[in-house]
This record gives C-alpha cells, structure tokens and sequence, in this order.
C-alpha cells in the first residue's frame, strides 16, 4: 500500500548481529520482517541503514518470501527467490535466483525478477549462466479468465 | 496431680520419689534448668554475638571483613600513552581479602573512546578477583555518545559483565537496546564496546522508525 512506506519495520529473528558503526544489522534465524502490508521472510536478512535511517533490505532464504498488497482494490502480490532486495529508497524489489512473482493471477519466473513498488510494474530477466539455462516465463492470465 | 509409675523393674525408686511431691518437683526444676542453662551456653557459643564481643584474634584476611573501604570515591585512571581511560564515582567501595572481590555502590564510570564516550551506571557492582572484569547488576544502563556529545544510543539490563580486556560486556538477561531510530529487544547480549557492534543471541524484535 502506498503508506506502507510510512510504517515502522517490524523484524523478528532468532539472533543478531548489530554493527551501528557500519550501518548494518544481520537478523538470522526464522526472521520475519513487516513493515505496513509488506511481508518478507527468510533465514536471513541483513537491514542497511544510513545515519540510522534504513535505506535497504536483502533476504536470504531456500526460498526467501516477499508480500505485499499493492492497492485496497488489489490482490496481494507473492514473490519468491534465494535473495531478495529491497531498495527502500528506490522502491524497487529485485529477486534473484529461482524467481518467481504472481501478480493478479499471471506468474513471472526467471533467473532475476524486478518490480517496482509504486508502479507494480515487472521486468523478468534469465540468467546468461549455462547451469541454470533459465528463460523466462511469463504466464499471463486472459481478461475473460481474470 | 496423678502420679505416673511406670512399671517394670524400676518400680520401686519411682514409687518413692511419688511419694514426696516436693522432691519430684524439685528434681524436674532442677532437670529444665540445667537444660535453660546448656541451651543458653550452646546458643552463646554460636551466635554472631559472640565473634563481635570476642576480640579478632584470627587475620582479617580470614574473615568476611572489608581490609579497606571508600565513601563517594573518585577513580581516574590513564592508560599506557597517558591518555585518560576511565573515569568512575561510587557511593561506596569496600575491598574483601578473602576472595579478592571489592563490592561497589551505585558506580558510575565514563569509558573515553575513540568513537566517543560510553557512560555506564548500575545500583551496585563488583570487581572481580584480579580487579580487571567488573560486573554490574540492577538498573545497568550504558549510554554510547558520539563524539559531539549526541546519544547514539542506550543499552538497559538487570545484569552485565564488563571484561576490561577484551572491551566486551556480556549478559545472558533481557536486554533492551535504544537508538535515535529503533528499539530492539532481546535475551542475551555481546557488546563490543569498541566496535560499536552488538550481538545478540536470541529472542530477537526490532522495530525501526521510519522518517
């Protein structure tokens, strides 16, 4: 929701690790994060922040989650993916490895995924590496259908 | 008052004593007293009263008596290149032989940093045998302050221990961590105090301020 970035972020973790002096603290250990309708949630997440403010958020997980609910009228939105990155200040989650998005009934997959918070938009990419030899997939859900 | 005889083969001795109220009185007066007495000697003998009245003929060193104690006292303290290290104030300080342990009321210690000050205060304390590692416990607050003299954050437990080595304080209590933008709480905490780094070792919640 557009005022989610207004919220407190909320972490639970299992242990941690807080360096002030480097601006950056590693939750570890079932971690949750909630900041308003967002949701992330992974083995891992390492919080950035600058003058004490957080600036990003990157998870780990086999896979890390990421949810959101974009507008009041919308679906919520699921993501999946070995890291997530979510760049506070860009407003832009990018999950990589393993990715995969459902918004609104379609299904995005691919080796790194990028979507914008404000403007829902998807950008899919595979990854050029031959292990993985991932293509994207999109899978887009008819009108009629929806 | 009935009288008891027992039976059996010393019948006869108690029917005498029956016979003469008075003696048997006597005899059972003359019984509780002399326990009153031994019970009154033993308690003497065993009670603190007597230590305090007796003169100290054994060393101090052998009793749980302070060798040396301070009122409202005032420690700095440099380090090798003379720069000032700590500062610490104490109502009241009392050294203990015995195990080499030195009982502190409500210190107060300044630690100067190169990342800036770090004030630490807690109801009472205790230097450790070798006087290096200090623990505290009962409102133990540790503030960190930048070197503008800002608060850069706060650090509340009901138990900690400082190893002045290693620049480390650890506790296995709850701990409740501020900053300008967040508060943390967990159980069981590794401070680096030189790093200004934290660990904290389980039951994690954080909740940061968004600006």
């Amino acid at each position: 929701l557009p005022e989610d970035r207004g919220q407190p972020i909320r972490i639970k973790a299992d242990s941690a690790d807080i360096n002030e002096g480097m601006g950056r603290a590693v939750y570890s250990g079932n971690v949750t994060m909630d900041q308003g309708s967002i949701h992330i949630s992974g083995d891992k997440i390492t919080v950035f922040t600058t003058d004490g403010t957080v600036t990003r958020m990157v998870a780990e997980g086999s896979p890390a989650h990421y949810r959101e609910k974009p507008a009041a009228d919308k679906e919520i939105i699921k993501a999946y993916g070995h890291t997530i990155d979510y760049a506070i200040a860009r407003e832009q989650v990018t999950l990589q490895h393993n990715a995969q998005l459902l918004q609104e009934g379609n299904s995005f997959s691919g080796d790194t995924i990028h979507y914008n918070t404000v403007t829902q938009t998807v950008s899919a990419q595979s990854s050029d590496r031959a292990d993985t030899g991932g293509r994207v997939e999109m899978i887009i859900q008819p009108k009629s259908k929806q | 008052m009935p009288c008891w005889t027992p039976r059996g083969s010393c019948r006869k001795r108690w029917t005498a004593t029956c016979e003469y109220p008075l003696v048997r009185a006597a005899l059972i007066s003359l019984l509780v007293s002399a326990l009153l007495a031994y019970g009154g000697f033993y308690l003497y003998q065993n009670t603190p009263l007597r230590q305090a009245l007796t003169p100290p003929d054994t060393d101090p060193s052998e009793r749980q008596e302070a060798d040396f104690y301070l009122t409202n006292a005032r420690l700095v303290r440099f380090n090798q290149q003379g720069e000032l290290d700590h500062r610490m104030h104490a109502q009241e300080v009392n050294h203990y032989p015995l195990d080499d342990t030195t009982i502190i009321r409500q210190p107060r210690m300044v630690l100067y940093r190169e990342q800036g000050e770090r004030h630490i205060s807690a109801s009472n304390g205790k230097l450790l045998p070798g006087s290096k590692d200090l623990e505290l416990w009962d409102e133990v607050l540790i503030v960190a302050r930048a070197r503008d003299g800002s608060e850069q954050g706060r650090l509340d437990t009901d138990f900690i221990t400082l190893y002045s080595g290693q620049e480390l304080a650890s506790t296995s209590r709850p701990v409740i961590i501020t900053t300008p933008q967040s508060v943390t709480r967990a159980v069981g905490l590794n401070a680096h105090l030189d790093q200004n780094r934290v660990q904290l070792l389980s039951n994690v919640r954080g909740t940061y301020e968004v600006q």
